[in-house]
């Protein structure tokens, strides 16, 4: 049986807030350029490839707050083993993944040992999503087994 | 399937009905249904025994292994 919990209820708000914010940055991305250009010190050259990444990897991180929030979803209606969130997870291991995928390419134009960590930080996200996963796929697996011994 | 349950045959010839034998071995309707319909993947000793009780009969008579 669910137990309502406070942090869950807190979390999910705060997905919820992120993912909302993340959308307006997107979508304010270029309209913000000029700002853009001034705040984050971007040379001649860089300005449209660092606006890409940050448009990108801006898309990836509110396509993982999408699939964090289905699976809040779930969790807050007391069946959160399921294969759809086995699904959820594998995306966001992909996002993840492309994520560090477009600050390796950001290396290329303008490295910084942020950009670095950056990478570590979205690689590892990744790899512990697909653990997770895993670990979904196999409590689905023990879920349906005490569901089906009468 | 190897394992194959023929609670149906022993309810038909013991004339019990599914909610009935439900409310005797004391297990829900639709628990009964998935055993009855061979979708279960296990089986406690408790209900079986509940389950023998209840149809004055032996494990053999609703369990049946089939080589495949």
């Amino acid at each position: 049986m669910y137990k309502k919990s406070t942090v869950h209820f807190i979390t999910k708000i705060c997905v919820d807030v992120l993912f909302y914010v993340g959308i307006a940055c997107c979508l304010l991305v270029p309209f913000s350029s000029n700002w853009l250009v001034r705040y984050f010190n971007f040379q001649g050259k860089t300005t449209t490839p660092m606006i890409i990444v940050l448009l990108l990897s801006g898309v990836a991180s509110v396509y993982i707050l999408y699939q964090l929030k289905t699976i809040f979803k779930t969790l807050l209606v007391g069946n959160p083993f399921i294969d759809a969130n086995v699904t959820c997870l594998r995306k966001i291991a992909v996002s993840s993944f492309l994520i560090s995928i477009i600050y390796i390419f950001k290396c290329l134009f303008s490295f910084t040992i942020s950009t670095l960590v950056i990478i570590a930080i979205f690689i590892i996200a990744s790899l512990f999503c697909l653990t997770l996963k895993d670990l979904f796929k196999q409590a689905i697996n023990y879920k349906e087994e005490n569901d089906l011994t009468v | 399937m190897a394992i194959v349950i023929q609670l149906d045959v022993m309810m038909a010839k013991r004339k019990i009905g599914l909610m009935e034998l439900a409310q005797k071995v004391n297990i829900t309707p639709a628990n009964l249904s998935i055993l009855k319909n061979n979708k279960a993947k296990a089986i406690r000793f408790s209900t079986l025994e509940e389950i023998c009780t209840a149809l004055d009969c032996q494990p053999g008579d609703i369990i049946e292994f089939v080589k495949e």
